[in-house]
């Protein structure tokens, strides 16, 4: 507990500092609303021309979107700051965060917090709430329930996959671009439904990097989507839990990486 | 100020010039071919990307035929050929011109005894040199291992496709140029160029082929100098397009860019600022 309120001093810290710039900051935020406007632009378009895309309609997979870029969001604020890790092995300032009497990956998360990057929550945020207030969503509590377990279960797969890439670079620097195919390109892979998607990928999406697990398999179940690839009932309402294995992994990779580092020795 | 950045005059500065600009470019390929990681990484990314984009748009199509021309094939080639692009035109943007401006190194380029501008196109050209070997091919190769991937077997269009190729590499050399040299008014250039990175990737045809885009945004997205980085020269692959009408975009926009270029940068040095101390 005692972490998370030096982290929580530390981040409202970088805020009081990021907040000198507001111009700076208010015109990052604009940009990113714009950057991910992009993505809505592709979606409309494509649903200019098709009425659903593996069997859903524009309405449910910009529910997809929304919710997957919710999470995304979240984990870009809170999470995304792991990828400094990298710059940190390069220089051998990650001594610093082994030196002192916390958890190394809190400790850093805090150290470079951005409120900037609250951009890419956003415009998500806005999308949700729209699409969840216009699309048919028969709001039961079964389902208020899994709406929420999908945030949460995506924001913790997308912040296990953040962790566990960034972790890499204990071992090999300048992996930077590799770990984004993971996170970003998780990301845009789960704005669309999965169906659409050849059998290996859907396969990586399941199991490998189950980010499918997350948003498109309770999506059926909350958006009432065609279903083509005959999945269980059951397993949208289980699915959500998948990130909680991934995020176990991404904890015991980060700690063999921080054992594994031998700092630069000048 | 201007005297320098005139850079040499004479016909025995020019001969010099040439061979200053080949060691820049040279140079600049070796450099780049030192991040070897960081390049397989990022092929790795590319390619990724690439696959996902293919699925989506392969979706559309198996329920509407053909787009504006592009079938199955030859919209998976344009996304492949496009992927490979991307780092030869700076899809992501270009920060070190920017950055040097920040910290005041550019007080060095602007002493040089070369053309600035002529300096960066070949710094640019041998890095993009290197990226259209070791970025450009990976994702065109895996592709091809899971999708029908279309490519011309005539000589001459591929001979056509890199001189287009050459002329994208500058018409992205000159954008970032005048993006990055606004840091001599505002420092700072994030905000600016995250709106020319924006810009630049939908009307260049990355987020989805134009073809898709409904007639009259298509139209606006394929009068701008991006079209002519990548959609025309993908186009021209594809055998969508003919050579002169590529070559006549990208040559009338090289001229509008370079000029204003060489326009910023004489306003930027008469009253320049050099940061640091």
């Amino acid at each position: 507990m005692g972490e998370l309120r030096i982290a929580g001093h530390l981040i409202w810290a970088k805020i009081r500092s990021e907040a000198q710039y507001p111009a700076s900051l208010i015109a990052h935020l604009i940009a990113q609303v714009l950057v991910l406007g992009l993505d809505l632009l592709a979606i409309w378009a494509l649903f200019l021309r098709v009425h659903a895309l593996g069997g859903w309609t524009r309405g449910q997979v910009l529910g997809l979107y929304a919710i997957s870029g919710t999470a995304f969001g979240i984990g870009d604020l809170f999470v995304s700051a792991v990828e400094r890790t990298a710059e940190h092995v390069r220089l051998g300032t990650f001594d610093r965060f082994l030196l002192r009497p916390a958890g190394t990956l809190i400790q850093l998360l805090a150290n470079e917090f951005e409120l900037r990057r609250l951009g890419r929550l956003i415009q998500p945020v806005v999308v949700l709430v729209l699409v969840l207030t216009s699309v048919a969503v028969d709001w039961t509590p079964a389902h208020i329930a899994l709406c929420a377990a999908m945030i949460v279960g995506a924001t913790t797969m997308y912040s296990a996959i953040w962790v566990s890439t960034a972790a890499l670079a204990f071992w090999i620097p300048s992996t930077q671009e590799f770990a984004n195919a993971f996170t970003y390109g998780g990301q845009y892979a789960s704005q669309y439904p999965i169906s659409i998607m050849g059998e290996w990928m859907r396969r990586i999406l399941l199991t490998a990097i189950p980010l499918g697990l997350v948003a498109y398999v309770p999506g059926i179940e909350l958006f009432g989507a065609a279903n083509p690839m005959g999945i269980a009932r059951w397993m949208s309402f289980v699915a959500p839990f998948a990130g909680v294995p991934v995020a176990l992994a991404a904890g015991l990779l980060w700690r063999a990486g921080t054992r594994h580092y031998r700092s630069t020795g000048s | 100020m201007t005297q320098i950045v005139g850079g040499m005059r004479g016909p025995a500065g020019n001969l010099d010039a040439v061979r200053v600009y080949a060691e820049v470019a040279r140079r600049s390929f070796l450099r780049h071919s030192t991040y070897r990681g960081a390049t397989v990484a990022g092929a790795f990314a590319n390619t990724v990307f690439g696959f996902i984009k293919a699925y989506i748009v392969l979706a559309v199509i198996a329920q509407t035929g053909a787009i504006n021309g592009l079938d199955r094939t030859k919209a998976v080639t344009f996304i492949f050929v496009a992927q490979g692009m991307l780092m030869l035109i700076s899809a992501f943007g270009s920060t070190e011109v920017g950055d040097r401006v920040k910290d005041g190194s550019i007080a060095t380029d602007l002493y040089r005894p070369v053309d600035f501008s002529g300096y960066w196109l070949a710094a640019d050209i041998g890095r993009a040199g290197f990226l259209a070997i070791f970025r450009g091919l990976p994702p065109l190769l895996a592709g091809a291992l899971v999708f029908p991937i279309g490519l011309p077997t005539a000589t001459v269009r591929w001979l056509e496709f890199v001189v287009c190729v050459t002329m994208s590499v500058a018409l992205a050399s000159r954008w970032w140029l005048i993006v990055n040299l606004v840091a001599f008014w505002t420092v700072e250039v994030r905000g600016i160029r995250s709106l020319g990175i924006i810009v630049l990737n939908f009307a260049a045809g990355i987020l989805l082929p134009l073809q898709f885009l409904p007639k009259g945004l298509r139209a606006a997205a394929m009068v701008t100098p991006f079209a002519a980085m990548l959609q025309r020269p993908v186009d021209l692959l594809l055998g969508l397009t003919s050579f002169p009408v590529v070559i006549a975009w990208q040559g009338a926009w090289l001229v509008v860019m370079e000029s204003a270029v060489r326009f910023e940068l004489g306003a930027a040095v008469r009253k320049v600022v050099i940061q640091g101390g």
